[in-house]
This record gives structure tokens, C-alpha cells and sequence, in this order.
């Protein structure tokens, strides 16, 4: 397991649970995660951070214990002073919160040696020797003897190196001991960090009886035969808890990303079945507006229960939709949440399906996009990708390279908005298998409606470019959640995850497509166009908003054709009721489009004439939304009676003569979006 | 010298033993934060009593209420993100901590063994009044507590009690009485026998586990012929055609549609369907019942997050929300099962609920989901197969065994 490395002199410590096998199973849960954070931590404070890559504190599990090798460069009288004085340190902190059966008490070694990686493993004299003297009855014995949390043991050769070199070790507080275990025969050096010995009075040398390696070696060997007697498997530890990680995805990327995510928990498994599974993946989708509303704000808790858990991984459709939250982050003086661009992941043009016998060709023009209608309705708000076909629309309605908030307010734009609207139907249905619309999407979406097949645009086209967000928070950071999103991107920027992609319909990092009937392989031209996603989904909202009006029209010739070319802009989104007036009766017009039609719909009225206001009559309670247009010079001064409505009532008044200009005004009061 | 040596070995001994560090958290009081999934209750209930506290209670130990994610898989997702993020984390960060945290009862087991609660004494929240099973899924095998049993939650029949009444029969208590007046009565009322949660899904695990638990069963033994006989129950029944086939596809929103609408003479589901029944045009003609066998055990245990820098505020907190007062107003005004015994005695409340009886009988008999710290992937795995064993009867044994092997791994920590 793991790659090749050329062997390399470290410095080691191994570790082992005294008592591991007798306890249950969920106390051998809690103690492996108990002694994991107790090293991290002790480690820590000896200025060593807790990696998992080679040049690190690589480690490996052994069950009841593990082994972690020292980074180069770190001092070794570090390794066995303040190591281990910090290590019974937190050991103790642990074992305060347990009875003490419960409690962690550990046999560590320290060496150091040559240490390899032949790919199936670590391995490496140094190591070995490590084990040898962990599992070594004086240790062992040293343990049960006297109290304490930690017993360490080093080889003689780091004594004789290390340890004696320097007071600061305290050398005096060592003891010698004899080891003889399988190819290990010698002295070795025992030390209690938290009971350290009282050096001995002169004249009183311990001795070792004669027949204590002898017997040893028996003790030793017994219980390892009887282990291969009774053929007993080792108890297999329960597993450390996973990492949470939480992935917010588009709407279009959510079944293969959640697919790619149960691949990814899997792969961190171990590398048998019974490995235990590191990460645990929560995939939830949210509709484009809200998130960036919710991520621009930090996330905040009170937005949990209607946008979901906090996302460590965004996938958006498109880059536009990060901008915009950076913005809205920098613009209200943030910095507790961070966004960092790891890349794209797939692509994916935005293209037009049609029904196969609708054009001959696998192209289309932008301008001649008025040909297809209708089209499907547009959700600017849903997804990036309905954010991209609604600026498609825009943009080829204004012929504007950027859409924002100049370019999509005021007067002259409300109208023509509404008419790259009025392109759409006003109501979702299912398009296939009637395929009697055209609809404006991505290609993989467009590849899904089976019944439809994709014409690309031939001056360039929309790009989504999935990119892969890493949120992060600086004021909590987490480091083992930042490794595990480092795996994720490397998990779907891979072959495996990339072909998964291409199957679904996306294009991969290349571009490269899944060979399919009617998918062009080649790279789209990209449209030169920025894309303020605030500002285009408000304009695209209020343009699209299905308007039924009263139309109250006093017959004059002007008033006839302007009802006409508003009844036009209302279209099919809406329903348009006429009501004729004649000019004296102007007064009552408000009133009587309400008792006819509720004071929910707006009500424009069209006049020639400039009547003065009548005796006011009761204003109506409910709000009510009046536009008038007066042909008249003067038509709309207070004395007036459309002055009058304008004064009572919601809406406008507009004095203009020209029936294009006027139509625009009237758009905008109805369709265009306010600030 | 020798002898001064011992004593003091002794002493060293004593404080050793003794002396606890304790975390000076314990203690603290101050603002916490409260998080549950979203209330839904009409007239947000447990909106009402966390006022309630904030009235009475000082400046300083405010409650912050934080409504969750509806969806359990992403309420689940949050509380792991936010206690991985806090574990260990500076005393600035330790503010963002979800002092008080409801957990469902199948995942108090995960969030303790995972080390990010404070285990509570059993004394001070007096745990012999609250319902032994709801206890146990707070508690972890070496006996300690990590949460108080806040609301229940159980398995009950639901019955047409007109069509029994007619019928001059008692509502069920075995599998075998309900098989047959659904096999009796059904196709004379036009009605389908029996509706539960056979989808693939949660639903799935819990009434496969109630059927298996009716026959003397396990889900620590899923191979057992008892197990498989309470699984082939339902089988039998979907085969036979008591259990119409789409019950297969049901979750508790569908099966409460369907007896409703008056299509079902049977229903399994939980506690808050009585009240909806209650307001629909089958009021007076439903009744509740036990479950022949146990019902599983539902419900939510209220726990202290080891992030918490005021755990005595959070505790205090916790001893408000499980007792008796708002266990009363939950149970009258929002219809929550409450989990201390005594509750369920008492003649007030049972005169005015008089379904409490029912209630009563039902969770006392509950019994708990296996416990497992990837409790997720279990029940994954049961869902899974169950589902195949009763698409495919044919398959039962089979499924059964492996499953059967499956979940004792995963259950031993895999």
C-alpha cells in the first residue's frame, strides 16, 4: 500500500495500548479515537503538525497501536523529552473524563533507522526493532508494576546516541533492561515520563538473574504458539469516526456528483473490505439564486432549515454565479467565509434543442432565434444554466456585450425585455415526446430530452464551466475536512470521475464529449459577454411576470393602436380585458375596472383628452396599480384627472404623444425591474 | 527511609485516583444556542417554551433557538460539520457551538462515541422516570449517559373502527388476527387490508424490524427462522394481496393518504397521524391501537455539546425542556408522545387525551433500532435487502443470511 519510497534514516515512535484486546468494542472505539487525538495534540505542541504524507509524520495503524515516523529535521532529543512529557499530558486529560478501566495506558518505543516503502508496505530495521522492544516483557511488566499513563522504551544504540549525549534527556532517569525477542537480543533503556525514577544508591545495582532471558524466551513463546494453536483471528478495531464533509451541487450536476461521492466514500476505505470508510459525503442541491443570497450573507444558522447544511464543496454551473458572491462578500464587508477556485470540472455549451425535422442544419443564428418559438419558459433563478439562457436571450434581444444594471434598466429596455420573454411559453410542460418547443439549455440537458436534437449557435455560444469551489472558513479552520476536499477535487478531476461525466452528458476538463448522435465534439467559441447574475435574474423576473390588465381604451385613434401593440406585449403570458370609455367618463374609469375585474390586475388607461379631475370619490381600499398614458400636452398635471389617479393610486402617469415611446413607458412600469 | 517511601507511593497513589481535571466548561453559564429540526407543530410549540425560559431566565443565559434542515440526512450533515469543526477548537470559536443539540434516537450513539458530547449523570436528570428504552438509546454499552429522552416516538395501528364495530371484533394483537379480518373484511368493505411503509427506505427498516420483532426476532440475528418468518409475514401478505403491492413504494405521507381517503381497513404509522385523522372526514370512524408485538422506538434525546462553554446553563436548560411541565404542554398542545413514564398515569391528562391509554401501552412496549455508530450504513443495508425479499419471496433466505452476516460486521464498528 502506498507509493514506492527509497529508503530514508527516521527517527520512530510506536505505540500500544496496554490492555486493548480485553476491553469491549466500543471502548476500543473510544480509546483509538482517544489515543489518535492525544497524539495530534502532544504532537502539536512539540511544534510537529500531524500529517499523513511521507515527508510528514507518515503513520500507520496497527489496531491496538500505530507507528509514526518523525519528520526529518525535527531534533531527536524533542522526539524523547518533550514528546513524551506532552504525550502524558494529554493522556491524562483523556483519562480524567473515564473510570479508569476505561482509561488509556500506553508502552511507546522510540528508534531510529532506515525506512522504505516497496510499495506493498513500510518496512525497515529500525521499525522491527521498534516492535520487538514494544512487545517486550519488561515493558510490559514495568507497566503493570507501578501507575501511571506512559512507559517508554528506547534501543540502545539511540541511548548511547541520544539520550546520554544529553542532560536535558534526563539520562539518570533511565533504567537498563534486557530484551531477547525473536531476532532481538540486548539492552534497552526503560523510562517513566510521569513517574521518573529515583536514581538508584550507590552499591545497590540491580541484577539480573541468570535464568531471566531463558525464561523469556519461554514466556514469550508460549503465548504466540497458542495463538497459532487456537488459530484465533485478530479482533478487527472499530473504526475512527469520518469526516463530514457536505457538498452543495447544481441541479443538472446533482445525480452525478452524488454518484461520484458514494465512489469517493468507498475509495477511502482501506484496502480490503473490511477498511474502515474515512469520509461520509452529504450531497444536497439548492436552487442558484438562493444559494448565492445565502452564501453571501455566511452561511448563517438562521438560513440552516430552509437552504440546508453548510457546504465545504460548492459546484456551481458557472464561474458568474462565484462572482457574484465574492461581490456580494466583499460589499457587506465579509471575510468569514473564503471561496477558493479549484478549476473546472466539465463543461457543458449552452445550445438550442429542436425537434429533428425543424432545421436542416446543426447551426443557428442568434438574431434568427425567433424562428423557434415557442421556447421552453426560462428559470434565471433555478440553476446557472437558466441564469446562461436567459443572458443568451437578453443578449440577443439589446445586442449588448454586458448585461447588468445599466444595460438592463429604464425605459427603453422594459419592452424589448418583454419581448425576449414573450419567445417563451408562458407555462413549463413536459417537452418530449410532443417536442413542440425549442428549448434554450445546456448541451447535456438538451441531450437528455431524447426527443430533441441540439443545433449550435455558429457566432459562439454561452459557456457553463462547472467550476469546484472549496468554502472555507478562516475563523474555524479545519484542517483534516481541507485534506479530504484536496481528495474530492483529485477524485473528480480523474479518469474514472471524468468518463462518469462524459457519460452523463457534460463534457471533461478537454472539452472532449461522449461520442453521440448529434453532439458536435468540437469547442464552442465562446460569447464575449459579463454577466451580472443579480442583476439579470431581477430583470428577467419582472419581465417575465405574467401581467393580465385592464385595458381602458376612449377610442381615439392613438389610444386603439397603442392598446394594440400592449395587448401584443402581453401576448400569450397573460390576459388583457378591454374596456371602453368615452372621454367625459373618465372619472369613474378606476372604479369600474375594479368592480369588473378585482383590484389585483393593473389598469392602463389610454386618453386623447385632458379632462379636470372630478370630485375625488372615495379612494378605493385596496392598493391599486394605475398607468395612464395622455396624448394631450399637460395631460398628467395635478389638476388633471390622470393627475388624479396618479396622485390616489399606485403606478405612473406619462404625458407622450409618440406611440413607440409610449408603449416603452408602459413596459417599464409593468415589466422592468426596479433597483 | 524504606518506610517513608511507601506512604508516599500510597498518597501518590490516592491523587492519582482521585484528582479529576475538570474542564472549567462544566460549570459555565452563559448564552447557548438550541438546535432542532424545524417545528412544525402547529402553533410552533417549542418555539413557545424556549420564551418561555428566556422569559424567566437571567440576561446572561439566554437560549438562541436554531431551527434545522427538515430532511434528517441534512440535519445530520450540519450537526457533524459543526462538532468536527469545533472539536478542540479555540475559546473564540467555542461561541459557534450548538451547546444543546436534539439528536434523533438512532444517532445519539454515533454523535457520543464520537466524543463530541458530555456525559450526564444519571441522578441529576433522574433517568428511572423516563422510558427504559428511550434511556437505553442514550446510553452507550459501558452504561454511561450522553443525553435526556426528550419526545417519543412509536409504532401504532391505526384501524377502521366502524367496520370492526360492525363486525363485533377487537382491534388485533396478533399478526395472525390482523391477517385474517384483513383477508375477512377488506374485500367485503372494498377496502385494502393493511397499509405501512414498505418503500425503500427508513420506513422500511423500522416496520421489517417491527415484523421481525412480533415473531421473536432480532436484527441481531437476521438469519434466525423467527427473523424470517416475520418478513415472510409481510411478503406472504403482499403476495396474498391483503398488502396491496404498492405498499411496496409507500413512505408515511403516502399510507396516511390512503387510509385517509378511506382506502384501507389497516394502517401502520406514527403517533402524529391521529390528529390529522382527526380533522379529516374519517373522524369517528378510526381508532388507535398497539402494534401486535413492539412498536419501534422513535423519538429525540436533547444533548450537551463537549464544544460548550456553559454546559451548567445547557443542562439546566435540557432539565426545563424534559420535564414535566413542557413534556405536558408538548404532549397537549402539539401532540408529542412525552417520555416520563409518569406522564401517561397521570387522570388529568388521560381524561382529556383519551387516546393516552394507547399511547401509553405502546411505548412502554417499544423497542430500540440496533445501535451502531454508522447507523446510516445498517440501515442502508437492511433497506436494501428487505426490499429485494419482498419483491422476490423467492429470495429470502438468501438475503437474509447475508444480510444477516453484513450487519454483524458493520455492527461490530466496520
Amino acid at each position: 500500500m502506498g507509493t514506492p519510497r527509497p529508503a530514508v534514516h527516521r527517527t520512530m515512535l510506536a505505540v500500544d495500548v496496554s490492555g486493548f484486546g480485553a476491553r469491549d468494542l466500543s471502548q476500543q472505539r473510544a480509546i483509538r479515537h482517544g489515543l489518535y487525538e492525544a497524539l495530534r495534540s502532544a504532537f502539536a505542541e512539540c511544534g510537529i503538525e500531524w500529517t499523513d504524507d511521507w515527508d510528514g509524520t507518515y503513520h500507520e495503524d496497527r489496531g491496538d497501536g500505530l507507528f509514526v515516523l518523525v519528520p526529518a529535521g525535527v531534533p531527536n532529543s524533542r522526539v524523547v523529552s518533550a514528546l513524551p512529557h506532552a504525550l502524558v499530558g494529554q493522556l491524562r486529560r483523556y483519562n480524567a473524563m473515564f473510570t479508569p478501566q476505561a482509561g488509556i495506558r500506553l508502552r511507546a518505543a522510540i528508534t531510529a533507522g532506515e525506512v522504505l516503502n516497496d510499495g506493498n508496505g513500510v518496512m525497515g530495521d529500525g521499525l522491527v526493532l521498534a516492535f520487538r522492544l514494544l512487545d517486550c516483557e519488561a515493558l510490559r511488566a514495568e507497566l503493570k508494576r507501578r501507575p501511571g499513563v506512559l512507559a517508554l522504551i528506547v534501543s540502545d544504540r539511540f541511548f548511547q546516541d541520544v539520550v546520554r549525549q544529553d542532560p536535558g534527556c534526563d539520562p539518570d532517569s533511565y533504567r537498563p533492561v534486557a530484551v531477547d525477542v525473536k531476532e532481538v537480543r540486548g539492552t534497552a533503556w526503560i523510562c517513566r515520563p510521569d513517574h521518573p525514577r529515583t536514581p538508584p544508591e550507590p552499591g545497590r545495582t540491580r541484577r539480573t538473574p541468570r535464568f531471566a532471558v531463558p525464561a523469556l524466551t519461554v514466556l514469550l513463546a508460549v503465548p504466540l504458539f497458542c495463538d497459532v494453536l487456537l488459530g484465533t483471528p485478530p479482533a478487527s478495531p472499530p473504526c475512527p469516526d469520518s469526516v463530514q464533509l457536505n457538498v452543495l451541487a447544481s441541479v443538472e450536476k446533482a445525480d452525478v456528483v452524488r454518484g461520484l461521492a458514494a465512489d469517493f466514500e468507498e475509495g477511502t476505505r482501506g484496502p480490503d473490505d473490511s477498511g474502515c470508510k474515512q469520509v461520509d459525503v452529504h450531497v444536497a442541491v439548492g436552487p442558484s439564486a438562493r444559494t448565492a443570497a445565502v452564501l453571501g450573507r455566511g452561511w448563517p444558522d438562521g438560513d440552516l432549515a430552509a437552504a440546508g447544511p453548510e457546504p465545504h464543496v460548492w459546484l456551481p454551473d458557472t464561474r458568474w454565479e462565484v462572482q457574484e458572491v465574492r461581490n456580494t462578500l466583499t460589499g457587506g464587508g465579509r471575510a468569514d467565509v473564503a471561496l477558493d477556485d479549484h478549476g473546472s470540472i466539465a463543461y457543458s455549451p449552452l445550445v438550442l434543442g429542436v425537434a429533428p425535422g425543424r432545421a436542416r442544419e446543426q447551426e443557428f443564428r442568434w438574431r434568427d432565434l425567433a424562428a423557434f418559438r415557442p421556447l421552453a419558459p426560462v428559470d434565471a433563478g433555478e440553476s446557472g444554466a437558466g441564469l446562461a439562457a436567459a443572458a443568451a436571450l437578453l443578449r440577443s434581444e439589446l445586442g449588448v456585450t454586458a448585461l447588468g444594471r445599466t444595460t438592463l434598466h429604464g425605459p427603453g429596455v422594459a419592452s424589448r425585455l418583454r419581448e425576449a420573454v414573450l419567445r417563451t411559453a408562458p407555462t413549463p410542460t413536459d417537452v418530449c415526446p410532443a417536442a413542440d418547443r425549442a428549448v434554450l439549455a445546456s448541451e447535456k440537458a438538451v441531450r437528455d430530452l431524447a426527443c430533441l436534437k441540439p443545433l449550435y449557435p455558429a457566432e459562439g455560444t454561452l459557456h457553463l464551466n462547472h467550476p469546484f469551489i472549496s468554502v472555507r472558513r478562516p475563523a474555524r479552520p479545519n484542517e483534516r475536512r481541507d485534506r479530504v476536499v484536496g481528495r474530492f477535487l483529485a477524485h473528480l478531476v480523474a479518469g474514472p470521475a471524468q468518463e462518469a461525466f462524459r457519460q452523463a452528458g457534460f463534457r471533461d476538463r478537454e472539452w472532449v464529449p461522449q461520442t453521440h448522435e448529434g453532439i458536435r465534439p468540437d469547442r464552442q467559441p465562446e460569447l464575449a459577454v459579463t454577466v451580472d447574475p443579480a442583476a439579470v435574474r431581477a430583470a428577467w423576473a419582472a419581465a417575465s411576470r405574467p401581467t393580465g390588465l385592464v385595458l381602458a381604451v376612449d377610442g381615439s385613434e392613438r389610444a386603439n393602436r397603442l392598446a394594440d401593440r400592449i395587448t401584443g406585449q402581453v401576448g400569450a403570458h397573460g390576459e388583457v380585458h378591454r374596456l371602453d370609455f368615452s372621454p367625459a367618463d373618465l372619472g369613474e374609469v378606476v372604479e369600474r375596472a375594479v368592480l369588473a375585474h378585482g383590484a389585483d390586475l393593473p389598469i392602463v388607461i389610454l386618453s386623447g383628452t385632458t379632462p379636470d379631475a372630478a370630485p375625488q370619490p372615495a379612494v378605493l381600499a385596496a392598493p391599486v396599480t394605475v398607468f395612464s398614458v395622455g396624448f394631450a400636452a399637460r395631460a398628467c398635471s395635478a389638476v388633471t384627472q390622470l393627475g388624479a389617479f396618479r396622485a390616489s393610486y399606485r403606478g405612473d402617469c406619462f404625458e407622450e404623444q409618440d406611440v413607440d415611446r409610449a408603449l416603452d413607458l408602459v413596459a417599464n412600469g409593468l415589466w422592468g425591474s426596479h433597483g | 527511609m524504606a518506610r517513608h517511601r511507601w506512604l508516599l507511593w500510597v498518597l501518590c497513589l490516592l491523587t492519582a485516583c482521585t484528582v479529576h481535571a475538570t474542564d472549567p466548561a462544566h460549570e459555565g453559564r452563559g448564552r447557548i444556542t438550541f438546535v432542532d429540526s424545524q417545528d412544525l407543530s402547529s402553533g410552533r410549540v417549542i418555539k413557545q417554551r424556549v420564551d418561555e425560559w428566556n422569559q424567566r431566565a437571567s440576561r446572561r443565559e439566554q437560549v438562541t433557538y436554531v431551527p434545522m434542515p427538515r430532511s434528517t440526512d441534512a440535519y445530520r450533515a450540519q450537526l457533524m460539520a459543526r462538532a468536527q469543526d469545533l472539536a478542540g477548537a479555540r475559546d473564540d470559536v467555542r461561541s459557534q457551538c450548538y451547546d444543546v443539540m436534539t439528536l434523533d434516537v438512532v444517532w445519539t450513539t454515533e454523535f457520543a462515541e464520537s466524543r463530541y458530547l458530555v456525559p450526564l449523570s444519571r441522578g441529576e436528570f433522574g433517568t428511572d422516570r423516563f422510558l427504559p428504552a428511550a434511556v437505553e438509546s442514550a446510553s452507550t454499552t459501558d452504561g454511561r449517559l450522553w443525553a435526556v429522552p426528550w419526545r417519543a416516538d412509536v409504532g401504532v395501528l391505526y384501524y377502521r373502527s366502524d367496520v370492526l364495530t360492525a363486525e363485533r371484533a377487537d382491534p388485533p394483537s396478533t399478526w395472525q388476527a390482523l391477517e385474517g379480518m384483513a383477508t375477512a373484511f377488506g374485500p367485503e368493505y372494498g377496502l385494502a387490508g393493511y397499509v405501512g411503509q414498505l418503500g425503500q427506505y427508513e420506513g422500511l427498516t423500522v416496520n421489517a424490524l417491527e415484523a421481525v420483532w412480533a415473531h421473536g426476532g432480532d436484527a441481531t440475528g437476521l438469519g434466525t427462522p423467527q427473523a424470517k418468518a416475520g418478513v415472510g409475514m409481510l411478503a406472504e401478505g403482499l403476495r396474498k394481496g391483503w398488502i396491496p403491492q404498492a405498499v411496496l413504494s409507500y413512505d408515511e405521507t403516502a399510507s396516511l393518504r390512503e387510509f385517509l381517503e378511506g382506502r384501507a381497513l389497516f394502517m401502520r404509522n406514527w403517533p402524529y397521524a391521529r390528529s390529522v385523522l382527526e380533522a379529516s372526514p374519517l373522524k369517528g370512524k378510526f381508532g388507535m391501537a398497539a402494534l401486535p408485538g413492539h412498536g419501534a422506538l422513535g423519538g429525540w434525546n436533547l444533548a450537551v455539546s463537549r464544544c460548550s462553554a456553559h454546559q451548567a446553563t445547557a443542562r439546566d436548560f435540557i432539565r426545563f425542556l424534559a420535564g414535566d411541565d413542557s413534556q405536558r404542554v408538548l404532549l397537549e398542545q402539539a401532540g408529542y408522545p412525552p417520555t416520563l413514564r409518569p406522564l401517561y398515569l397521570e387522570p388529568d391528562l388521560n381524561s382529556r387525551l383519551p387516546h393516552l391509554a394507547v399511547l401509553r401501552v405502546a411505548v412502554e412496549k417499544a423497542r430500540n433500532r440496533p445501535h451502531a455508530v454508522h447507523y446510516d450504513k445498517v440501515t442502508r443495508m437492511m433497506q436494501g435487502a428487505l426490499h429485494n425479499c419482498l419483491r422476490n419471496p423467492e429470495a429470502r433466505d438468501a438475503e437474509m443470511d447475508q444480510l444477516s452476516w453484513n450487519v454483524a460486521k458493520a455492527l461490530s464498528g466496520r
